[in-house]
Order: structure tokens, then C-alpha cells, then sequence
């Protein structure tokens, strides 16, 4: 019985050692790897030359590089300030807009046909091409001003009280506009409001700085001094008004009404109280009219 | 007698209400910087809203057709049904000044008075443009 049972372990024994065995082969297989020849990279790099891989590398890299490039940009262009085209009359708007309360524009006011009357006189005199946009305000101390604007592009403040008070024809309020439409035309406006550092300033990128907003403050309070304060000197009204009369010399009609209107506000200025701020705006009426009076030729 | 009556009337009354439904036609967008949109069609209108540039504005119509009151579309923005000048809505999505200079734009800080007057800027204007004849 002994015999046996130890028979039968050795036999079980033994079956399990021959069943093991070629698990322990593998496993002494894989130790060793498979035989691999060794890499040659002269050959692989012609190989990928063949396939044309290398180009497709390059391609793909130009391709990233440009998308970086682009996508930099588009993230520095956040930070662009409007160029000259577009700057100045963002910049007038942006005026009219804080200065509402005082220059009280937002008013109920009639059609006085100024739109149609205003276009038919420019494109009278040959000014063709322009776009304008005229904002009434509903005070006396800004009479008529015009504003910088967009390439081709005029704004106008006019004062309804001011209209009123000389009972201004059409014409004479086209004149009128016509007078500040030179003005704007001359850089009178621009040179006087455009502070130190606004050259680079428009049309200029901030990325990676500081936005300078007391720039703009101190264009604003430009703004606020010619409109409000200091207007024009002698000289530039000297060379507006004989702008004017050469082009309006060759129409007697409109020479005339524009003399007239310059006697109507030499006279309002030096009779009523409110206007007297005309003259530190635009010096002075008296004087045009002796600049637009043909001159008397002394006779010997 | 009396049927044929209530059946004409309520014909009738239906036919004018399903006639006078309101429904949006198309979608424009608003063009200016900012801009109002108005309780009657008029610039001088109370305004219900103050709107930005390229907001989506949906053109009001009866039957296909666009409600028109002299210069104004009628129109819904949001909760809002009032009327905007037609000059100002473009069928394309503008190229927007605030949307072009964007940092520009924040740095300046305009409160909502600025906007609300921006806006009654442009309902203000006289525009006017000089053409060769």
C-alpha cells in the first residue's frame, strides 16, 4: 500500500515538472529577445527620402509656424488703436457724446432741410464725394463748429438758438457750414487738438503695454478749449474768409448773402449779450468785412 | 338665424386675428456703434433699448411682408418690439468698430449714459453726401 501511494506521487510529481518546464523555456526566451540586426540610419534616412517624408516634416512645420504666427497676430492686432481714417471721428463722436449735457443736442428740433440744401450748395461749388453729418444743439454758446472726421467725412455742430436769433435763409447757413467745412479742410481743427505723442499714438498697438488714456483726456480737453474758449486766430480767419470770397465770387448771389451774413453777426455780437463769445471763437466779423470790401484804389 | 350670425362674426374676428399675427421674416443686424431701439417710428421715439453694433435684430412682417412706417422697420430684439431706422440694419453681420479695435475699445470705459447717448447720437444726425450729377 505504501508502495503504492508513494508511486502515485511520484508520478504526479513528475507529470507537473514536465508541464512546467516549457512555461520556464518561454520565460528564458523572452530574457534573451529576439535576434534583431542592428539599425543602420544611413539606410532608414534614404528610405525617407524616398517616401518623401523629410518634405512632409518640413511642410508640416511651416505650416504650424504659420498658424502660431497667425494666431500671434490676431492676438497682438487686439490691442491696434484706429488709424487716422477712422480715429478722428470715433474721437469727435466720443466728444459730442461726453460734452451732451452741455451742448444739449438730444432735443426735439424741425426739419429744416439742411440735409438736401447743404449737398446741393457743395456740389454747386464743386465739392463732390463728401459725406457729412450736421448735429443741431439746443444752445447758444457753440454757434457752428466743424469737427475732424473719417477721410471724406465732415461733422458739423450748429446752433438752433443761434439760427434762429438771425433768422438764417438755407443758403446762408449752407455758407455758413461751407466756412467751418474749410476750416476742418485747412488742419486748423486737427493741428490744434493733436497733443504731443498723438502722431504715434493713432494707428499705434499697446500689446505688452500700458494703455495711455490721458492722452485722450488731454485731446479732449483740446476739444473743450477751441470749441468752448480759444476758436481761431486772425490769421486763420483771414485765410478762410478770402477762401471763401474767391469761391464765392463767381456767383453774385451767394457773394452777397455771404457779406450780409457776416454784417447780421458782426451786429448780433455787438448787441446781444449771449453771442459775445463769438468774437474769442472767431475774430472777428468786423474784420471780415473789411477783408471781403473791395479795396478803394487812391486816384492821384 | 342667429347661428349663422355668431358663426359669420367669430369667421370674421378669426380671419382678422390670424391676418394681424406678427412674425419675424429675417434676421438683420444693427450697423452703428450703438444705436435705440424705438416705441413708435420716429427718432425722437422713447427709447426701449439701447442695442451695440452687429447685435441680431429680427424684421417684423404680416404675410411676407415687412412692417414698414415711413423710414422704420418694425422689429424684435430680445423681449423688446419696437422700430429702428431702416438706414441702420444690414443683412450681413457688420465689420463693428468695438469688434476690429476690442482692447482699444474697453480701455476707453464707457458707462451705459455714454452708450445710451452714442446711440441718440446717431438717431440725431442729419447725414447728407455730395454726389457727382
Amino acid at each position: 500500500m505504501k508502495t503504492f501511494f508513494l508511486t502515485v506521487l511520484l508520478i504526479t510529481f513528475s507529470v507537473a515538472a514536465a508541464q512546467e518546464a516549457p512555461v520556464a523555456k518561454t520565460k528564458e526566451s523572452e530574457d534573451v529577445g529576439p535576434m534583431v540586426a542592428p539599425i543602420e540610419f544611413d539606410k532608414i534616412q534614404d528610405v525617407i527620402k524616398k517616401d518623401r517624408l523629410g518634405s512632409e516634416v518640413v511642410k508640416k512645420k511651416a505650416v504650424i509656424r504659420k498658424k502660431i504666427k497667425k494666431r500671434q497676430r490676431k492676438k497682438v492686432g487686439r490691442y491696434n488703436i484706429p488709424d487716422e481714417s477712422e480715429f478722428w471721428s470715433f474721437f469727435s463722436e466720443y466728444w459730442l457724446v461726453k460734452n451732451a449735457t452741455i451742448l444739449k443736442w438730444d432735443f426735439k428740433k424741425p426739419d429744416y432741410g439742411l440735409e438736401e440744401s447743404f449737398k446741393k450748395f457743395l456740389e454747386s461749388v464743386g465739392i463732390f464725394e463728401v459725406n457729412y453729418k450736421i448735429i443741431l444743439v439746443n444752445t447758444p454758446d457753440v454757434t457752428h463748429f466743424g469737427l475732424p472726421s473719417n477721410t471724406n467725412e465732415f461733422i458739423f455742430i450748429l446752433s438752433v438758438p443761434f439760427i434762429r436769433t438771425l433768422d438764417l435763409s438755407k443758403l446762408e447757413i449752407s455758407l455758413l457750414l461751407f466756412e467751418d467745412y474749410l476750416r476742418v479742410k485747412n488742419g486748423f481743427f486737427k493741428d490744434y487738438v493733436s497733443v504731443a505723442g498723438v502722431d504715434s499714438f493713432v494707428g499705434g498697438n499697446f500689446y505688452k503695454k500700458d494703455f495711455d488714456f490721458s492722452l485722450m483726456e488731454k485731446m479732449a480737453n483740446k476739444y473743450d478749449e477751441i470749441i468752448y474758449d480759444k476758436g481761431f486766430n486772425f490769421q486763420q480767419q483771414f485765410k478762410v474768409t478770402n477762401r471763401m470770397s474767391a469761391i464765392l465770387k463767381s456767383n453774385a448771389k451767394w457773394w452777397n448773402a455771404y457779406y450780409l451774413m457776416i454784417g447780421k453777426i458782426d451786429n448780433l455780437v455787438k448787441t446781444n449779450i449771449l453771442y459775445q463769445k463769438y468774437l474769442k471763437i472767431y475774430p472777428s466779423p468786423e474784420l471780415q468785412l473789411s477783408w471781403l470790401r473791395p479795396k478803394k484804389k487812391k486816384v492821384l | 338665424m342667429k347661428k349663422a350670425l355668431l358663426m359669420t362674426f367669430i369667421t370674421f374676428t378669426l380671419g382678422l386675428s390670424l391676418q394681424a399675427k406678427e412674425v419675424s421674416l429675417r434676421v438683420a443686424y444693427y450697423k452703428n456703434l450703438f444705436g435705440h431701439i424705438h416705441k413708435n417710428a420716429s427718432r425722437y421715439s422713447q427709447s426701449l433699448s439701447t442695442i451695440g453694433c452687429g447685435h441680431p435684430i429680427k424684421i417684423l412682417g404680416v404675410k411676407g411682408r415687412e412692417i414698414v412706417s415711413g423710414d422704420f422697420n418694425k422689429v424684435k430684439v430680445g423681449p423688446y418690439k419696437g422700430y429702428i431706422d431702416k438706414k441702420y440694419l444690414v443683412r450681413k453681420k457688420p465689420q463693428c468698430f468695438q469688434d476690429r479695435y476690442p482692447r482699444f475699445f474697453d480701455n476707453i470705459g464707457l458707462s451705459l449714459t455714454d452708450m445710451y447717448y452714442w446711440g441718440k447720437l446717431y438717431d440725431q444726425y442729419i447725414y447728407g453726401r455730395s454726389q457727382v450729377q
